[in-house]
């Protein structure tokens, strides 16, 4: 293992600590526990969104905490679910008297969390909703799309949500835009080489130097295919041919693009990807809004990425355009 | 012989020694299927469980049973985490007026165990997980009577052993397994190893004391 950090036990804690001293006016924590992040300026009156799942995804989670997005975070260690003690902690602390929508990957650690947290929380009169992304096509087949896991695709879901929340929506509306959001979402993933998890050590999985693995997610999860290093436009074709075929995406749609890296994937490699996956769209007569590029679910110093698409309307587009900010990812109004 | 506070934690002690040996084991047999983090977990939920009531002055074993859970589920909230967790939580609740364990309370503790596994993972028995241990050792207790922990226990370990090796020919349900599908039969589940570990290490330290 070859990592910059003091104590593989204390990497997780050691990060957050960092982040706390590099953001003071946007971040803060609750309860005297570091993994308890929230928003400093919290907007009366508005639906409060918490996430929360592992460390070792920046800028997932917590980096989506801020303007125009969520408003708190459950840290977990690495890979690991958040405490439901955590998750209530961050819930009662930016509960603005409208409740609180939990949303979060499909794991089955952060599910019980979150209702453990949820069972704790109707203790103290705190509404709460829940909204479980899971867009990665790889990770179950068409039918059992209940089963799937929330890869980089879940960053649309807060974008839209967290647009919606800040209109001072209800928590009913704010989950309603959720859920369309992630119904619109595909993603697939390619892994090039494993990550280590600083207190194991040791990768958790190999491929060879010729190797790469299709429909990998971001902890290693098996793909659905190990083959022969492609091009970036063999590559290409494979993922989007199944992103495009599940929801389906038809011709006359429009739709946002994310070029997802997963740590050790330099831009320009997802650039070069981006060429291929335009070519596509266009032969296929699908629009393209925006496309975003670059780090927005990593998994450590793990190589290769995801493209996820998701399918616009008039509402979800005027949320996606809504300026956003927080110290790992800002936009202006589209 | 009845199991008071004192003999718990002596076994939270001994579930403690014992997780902590099979780290790297759990790691390994977890990297096949999983996320590889199963060994820390199991060894940081019974550490700061058995560091925890070893300080505790409880006089309630059932509630004694019940924090352990709630110091696990704090300790390492991952999926087995915070099963294990909830699994002492509930075993703690069905016991919850007893000062102590007897013989025939064991029936009670995993029947406990049973249905916060249940309540918290909505599994069933075949789906390769904890569960397909767990479950049916609460079960084979019911009709069961012994005259000492250490037979109850030498029984239970050969059965939970035979349970676990029935997980090999399941299909996985759950979490980072259920994505390989057919693939993930051949391998004995990684969670219900550690129900078989848990059962096995309980028998030792009755088979040591008898």
């Amino acid at each position: 293992m070859k990592k910059i950090l003091n104590n593989p036990k204390e990497f997780a804690l050691d990060t957050l600590k960092g982040i706390y001293a590099a953001h003071p006016q946007d971040l803060t924590f609750v309860e005297d526990d570091l993994h308890c992040l929230i928003k400093k300026d919290l907007v009366k009156g508005k639906v409060g969104i918490v996430t929360g799942g592992g460390s070792g995804h920046l800028p997932l989670f917590l980096g989506y905490v801020g303007d125009g997005l969520l408003d708190g975070c459950a840290v977990g260690d690495v890979f690991q679910s958040p405490s439901s003690e955590q998750i209530l902690n961050v819930t009662k602390a930016v509960e603005q008297g409208q409740g609180v929508l939990y949303l979060y990957g499909n794991y089955s650690g952060d599910i019980m969390n979150f209702e453990m947290a949820t069972e704790m929380a109707e203790m103290d009169d705190i509404r709460t909703e829940h909204l479980v992304c899971g867009e990665d096509v790889a990770s179950s087949k068409k039918g059992e799309e209940h089963k799937r896991r929330g890869v980089a695709g879940i960053f649309f879901v807060y974008k839209c949500a967290g647009a919606k929340a800040d209109e001072l929506a209800s928590l009913d509306e704010v989950k309603r835009i959720g859920e369309k959001a992630a119904a619109n979402v595909r993603t697939m993933g390619f892994a090039l080489s494993p990550c280590i998890i600083p207190e194991v050590g040791k990768p958790s999985f190999t491929l060879a130097d010729d190797e790469m693995e299709i429909g990998m997610g971001i902890h290693g999860e098996p793909g659905i295919n190990r083959t022969k290093l492609l091009t970036a436009k063999e590559l290409v074709q494979i993922l989007m041919e199944k992103i495009i075929e599940d929801l389906p995406y038809n011709k006359g749609d429009e739709v946002c693009v994310l070029l997802n890296g997963l740590g050790s994937t330099p831009k320009e490699e997802l650039y070069i990807m981006y060429k291929e996956t335009a070519e596509i769209l266009e032969m296929k007569g699908i629009k393209v809004f925006h496309a975003f590029i670059g780090e927005i679910a990593t998994s450590m110093e793990m190589a290769g990425g995801s493209i996820s698409l998701l399918k616009l309307d008039d509402e979800l587009k005027k949320l996606i355009k809504k300026p956003c900010y927080t110290p790992f990812y800002c936009q202006k109004e589209l | 012989m009845a199991i008071g506070i004192d003999e718990f934690k002596g076994i939270l002690k001994v579930l403690k020694e014992r997780f902590a040996e099979k780290k790297e084991y759990l790691i390994e047999m977890d990297s096949i299927m999983g996320d590889g983090d199963l060994g820390i977990t199991m060894s940081k939920i019974f550490a700061a469980a058995a560091d925890e009531a070893e300080d505790s002055t409880e006089t309630s074993l059932g509630k004694l049973i019940m924090k352990s859970g709630m110091t696990m589920a704090k300790a390492a909230p991952s999926t087995m985490g915070t099963l294990m967790a909830s699994a002492f939580m509930d075993a703690g609740k069905v016991l919850k007026e007893k000062e102590s364990i007897e013989i025939s309370d064991w029936s009670l503790f995993f029947g406990g165990m049973k249905s916060g596994i249940v309540k918290r993972g909505k599994t069933k028995v075949g789906e390769k997980t904890i569960f397909d241990v767990l479950s049916p050792v609460a079960d084979y207790l019911l009709d069961k009577n012994y005259d000492s922990e250490k037979t109850l226990f030498e029984d239970l370990t050969s059965y939970a052993a035979s349970c676990l090796e029935k997980t090999k020919d399941m299909e996985a349900q759950h979490g980072k397994a259920a994505c390989f599908g057919e693939k993930s039969k051949g391998h004995v589940d990684a969670g219900a190893t550690v129900a078989y570990l848990l059962i096995e290490t309980i028998s030792e330290y009755f088979g040591a004391t008898a």
